[in-house]
């Protein structure tokens, strides 16, 4: 019998002019987007690598000069595009994808798309991330809405069941209808997106078939907790209409306000500083020092210079003592910077808590940052580049004031590299991080996405066993 | 016998607009969306204000760090050394109309901080906004009215005829009044509604935030009109007809899903295929080369090139084997040459990308409304351009004031400090009627079409 009910449902989708065009516009939407997201991710990794090996090229063929006119010269360091960033772009567009590192100072990346936008692009992006978060739900809701409660309205409730069938199972049977009538668009996207991923990845990733995966199993479980939802208030509505006006009214809640009433909360909760106020703080900082990070001494560590190699005069020493300076105050300038960009990542991190929990009132907010996560395209990820590319930059003004320190010497200002000291520094070698560290992250988004699941389910349960006949 | 007619209308249009907001969820619809646009006009005003402090924030600091390099450097240093500290506020205040519609004020930082170095790697700093709140978009009342609203209008209009057919009331109501006459208060309780919506918080919003009731303020509050009774004729066209109230709903609910989601992705899409940016990246590494090459170049070259320029200053020469502070400056100069034609480029791009979203626009009402409205209130991709030009010159001033010191390698102390030129904010693009008329216009012509199929075919008078 739930055989019949199950061919039933899904003839009827694909025989109804109106789901069919639906379903169609759909599913062409999502290969669409997973198209151009693969062309774009391609696209832009390939211009990043090329663009990386000219500043590498520019770095190394800068002829004679003081490693300290090097460090100032610096590098750029453009962000990887990970493989998977083609599903969901996250917050790509709007963190920049390439920073300058430079001698005496953390710089913020630059070149973000957003910031060539139009109104346009800012209401909607055509991603496959913004088609399955916000299409693929609405569509099953406008496949689900009349199944038990159009059967009622229709009086055919009491004809299904006077036929000996349990509630359960014709509920049971229509849920399975309309997932194999999603499963034909759904399946062919996924197959696509896994082939685009093994057959020609279009950038680098840790794990991109595990994430891929575990990415595919977040929306079904995003999938599975709106079906669940509309069987829950078909079952329960009065009419077919009262269902439809319900659902869409939780789908425009979930998709459109919660998100940005999120955003005002956490602003608001964690209120962060304006890009002047931070510039500020930060220069003030750096000329005065704060509380307990003092500016070098430079006349200490002369004395300690001049103790150690045992000399009177700063002329006498065999070393450079300006490189020695120049470190010093690169490493007072770090820690300044570790303590205002720590607290403004810090901040970032709390704000994002603060959405996290709202998906408690959105599931939305939950499948949002699990896919950014495991797109490999959200905050925390781009906190982990940006603090390899840091690192970096700090190991580079490292070796280029102690090659000034240990081959020159102090007040000699005519003393020159060449290509062999640019060449021994290393090239930015950056690895995403694994899978179980973004799964780490995201531990209560995984737990709410899974407790509406839970909840949605138990609700079709409860509601399909108490549903009235007429 | 007419104001008896008239008597007999309102009374229609008072039961029918009892009805509707009795009806179980339109209350809490109509106290959701008054909540929300209340809510985002007051978080408007608080943009406002703190865009406000921000540019008085901007003129404090500048005070303060002169004096502070006045008080680090004996007043025979050269000036070229403090000014390359020294940061020049350059903002922009915000529209008050922003209150309304915020555009792209969340993103974009309007109070840029311009330092006498080369020019180009300063203009596109950026607000320190968490990027994942960037990315989950911002409410304003715009959206909320551009957005939200249609939904409500499609909310309780999908069923105006239907419902009563289904209900078997119709032949009833009838009796009452002819169908077309019906159809007609039916829908005037409605707009009424709606008119509470829009004006409840808009007015709310200006009289807070203190915005100006001039002409672009009269095209926003026209533009929205437009847009809602847009969508009420649109409702009307599909409603109208004999479908049953939940093909109406699926029909109506597609319509606004294409037309609020899908026609801005698609033509955004089409936008960045048919306009690519790769120049901002060209642009940056560009003025860096030209600059720090300079430091390896024979000086004479360097000079060369800033003369062409500034030709007042040729008869200079500068030294080849000490360090000038003109040929410092001169050096950063070269790197904004270099830089030249990709920024140009950059520009040319951007300006033809808002020049095709702004035309191709008007056959998608709500971003039609959307773009209008944040031309008219001084947020879009254009104002921004203007904006940066209007830093172009800024720096451009500066540097005339400072060169004559930076040349004579004169003390600071001898530099005209009360007299350095401040920042002239750059003017909206284009005046109200020129943002708002296209749009308006599109909108009606939009709206005549969308009710063409109800005005050729008379209003079912059996069924």
């Amino acid at each position: 019998m739930i055989r019949h009910i199950v061919h039933k449902e899904f003839t009827d989708v694909l025989r109804d002019g109106r789901f069919r065009w639906c379903s169609i516009l759909v599913g062409s939407l999502l290969l669409i987007s997973l198209g151009h997201g693969w062309v774009q991710a391609r696209n832009t990794q390939q211009e990043h690598a090329a663009a990386q090996a000219t500043a590498r090229e520019h770095w190394e063929t800068q002829g004679e000069k003081n490693p300290h006119s090097a460090a100032h010269y610096g590098i750029y360091a453009f962000k990887p595009r990970l493989a998977l960033s083609f599903v969901d772009e996250g917050v790509d567009p709007y963190t920049g994808t390439s920073v300058w590192l430079e001698a005496h100072r953390q710089n913020d990346f630059m070149l973000r798309p957003a910031q060539d936008a139009t109104a346009a692009q800012r209401i909607g992006a055509l991603t496959a991330a913004q088609v399955l978060q916000h299409l693929v739900p609405l569509l099953i809701i406008l496949l689900t809405f009349g199944t038990l409660a159009g059967e009622r309205e229709r009086g055919t409730l009491r004809q299904l069941l006077a036929t000996g069938i349990g509630r359960r199972e014709l509920a049971g049977g229509k849920a399975l209808g309309v997932s194999s009538a999603l499963a034909l668009l759904l399946v062919p996207a996924a197959l696509v997106g896994a082939a685009a991923l093994v057959v020609a990845s279009p950038g680098p990733a840790a794990s991109p078939l595990a994430r891929g995966t575990a990415l595919a199993g977040v929306y079904l479980a995003y999938f599975a907790t709106f079906l669940a939802l509309s069987l829950a208030v078909s079952a329960w509505a009065r009419s077919a209409r009262t269902a439809l006006v319900v659902l869409l009214a939780v789908w425009v809640v979930n998709g459109l306000v919660a998100p940005r009433v999120a955003v005002d909360l956490s602003k608001w909760l964690h209120p962060t500083p304006s890009a002047f106020e931070f510039a500020r703080t930060v220069e003030s900082e750096m000329a005065t020092g704060t509380g307990d990070i003092s500016r070098p001494d430079r006349a200490a560590s002369t004395e300690h210079l001049l103790a150690e190699y045992g000399v009177e005069r700063v002329e006498d020493l065999p070393i450079n003592a300006v490189g020695v300076y120049l470190q010093e105050s690169e490493e007072f300038g770090n820690r300044i910077f570790d303590r205002n960009y720590g607290a403004l990542w810090d901040t970032f991190e709390r704000q994002g808590v603060v959405h996290e929990t709202l998906a408690v009132a959105a599931p939305l907010l939950a499948v949002r940052t699990l896919s950014m996560g495991l797109a490999g395209t959200d905050v925390e990820q781009h906190r982990h580049f940006a603090n390899a590319a840091e690192t970096y930059r700090r190991d580079l003004m490292r070796q280029m004031n102690g090659d000034m320190t240990e081959n020159s010497l102090t007040g000699d200002f005519t003393y020159t590299a060449g290509a062999e000291l640019w060449e021994a520094v290393p090239p930015l070698q950056y690895a995403a991080p694994p899978l179980g560290w973004v799964l780490g992250n995201r531990v209560l988004s995984l737990l709410v996405l899974g407790a509406w699941l839970a909840g949605a389910i138990l609700a079709a349960v409860a509601r399909v066993r108490r549903a009235e006949v007429t | 016998m007419r104001s008896e007619s008239t008597v007999a209308w309102i009374r229609l249009i008072r039961l029918e607009f009892a009805r509707v907001i009795r009806s179980g969820g339109v209350a809490a619809a109509v106290l959701l969306l008054l909540g929300l646009g209340v809510y985002a006009s007051w978080q408007g005003n608080r943009r406002i204000q703190a865009a406000e402090a921000a540019t008085s924030a901007a003129e404090t600091a500048y005070r303060d760090q002169l004096a502070y390099l006045s008080s680090i450097y004996p007043p025979t240093t050269e000036a070229g050394e403090p000014l390359y500290y020294l940061a020049f506020p350059a903002p922009q205040p915000p529209s008050r109309l922003s209150a309304l519609a915020s555009g792209r004020m969340a993103v974009e930082t309007a109070s840029l901080r311009i330092r006498l170095l080369a020019l180009e790697g300063q203009l596109y700093e950026h607000e320190t906004l968490n990027p994942r709140l960037a990315a989950a978009g911002h409410l304003d009342l715009a959206f909320v009215l551009i957005a939200l609203l249609p939904l409500f209008v499609i909310a309780v209009t999908y069923d105006i005829v239907s419902g009563e057919r289904e209900r078997g009331t119709w032949r009833m109501a009838r009796l009452f009044a002819r169908p077309r006459r019906l159809i007609a208060a039916k829908i005037a309780a409605r707009v009424v509604l709606a008119t509470g919506l829009v004006t409840s918080p808009a007015l709310i919003g200006a009289f807070s935030t203190g915005i100006d009731a001039d002409g672009r303020a009269g095209w926003a509050i026209a533009l929205i009109a437009l847009h809602t009774l847009f969508w009420f004729a649109l409702c009307l066209g599909v409603a109208g007809g004999h479908r049953s109230s939940t093909a109406n709903a699926m029909i109506l609910v597609g319509v606004w899903v294409a037309l609020t989601f899908l026609a801005p992705a698609v033509l955004s899409l089409t936008n960045a295929l048919l306009h690519p940016v790769p120049e901002a990246l060209e642009l940056t590494v560009r003025q860096r080369q030209g600059y720090h090459e300079a430091w390896d170049l024979p000086r004479a070259g360097t000079m060369e090139s800033f003369f062409e320029d500034y030709p007042k200053w040729s008869d200079w020469i500068v030294p080849e084997d000490e360090f000038t502070w003109a040929w410092y400056y001169a050096m950063n100069h070269r790197g904004d040459q270099a830089a030249r034609d990709a920024s140009h480029a950059y520009r040319d791009i951007l300006t033809r990308r808002d020049e095709w979203a702004r035309r191709w626009s008007l056959l998608v009402p709500p971003l039609a409304t959307q773009i209008a409205l944040d031309r008219l209130s001084s947020a879009d991709l254009g104002t921004q351009l203007a904006y940066q030009e209007a830093v172009r010159s800024y720096h451009e001033r500066l540097k005339a004031h400072f060169q004559p010191f930076l040349f004579s390698a004169a003390p600071m102390a001898q530099v005209d400090w009360d007299r350095v030129p401040s920042f002239e904010p750059a003017v909206p693009a284009g005046d109200a009627p020129q943002a708002g008329l296209p749009a308006a216009a599109a909108l009606i012509l939009i709206s005549v079409c969308a009710l063409l199929p109800r005005i050729r075919s008379r209003p079912s008078p059996d069924s």
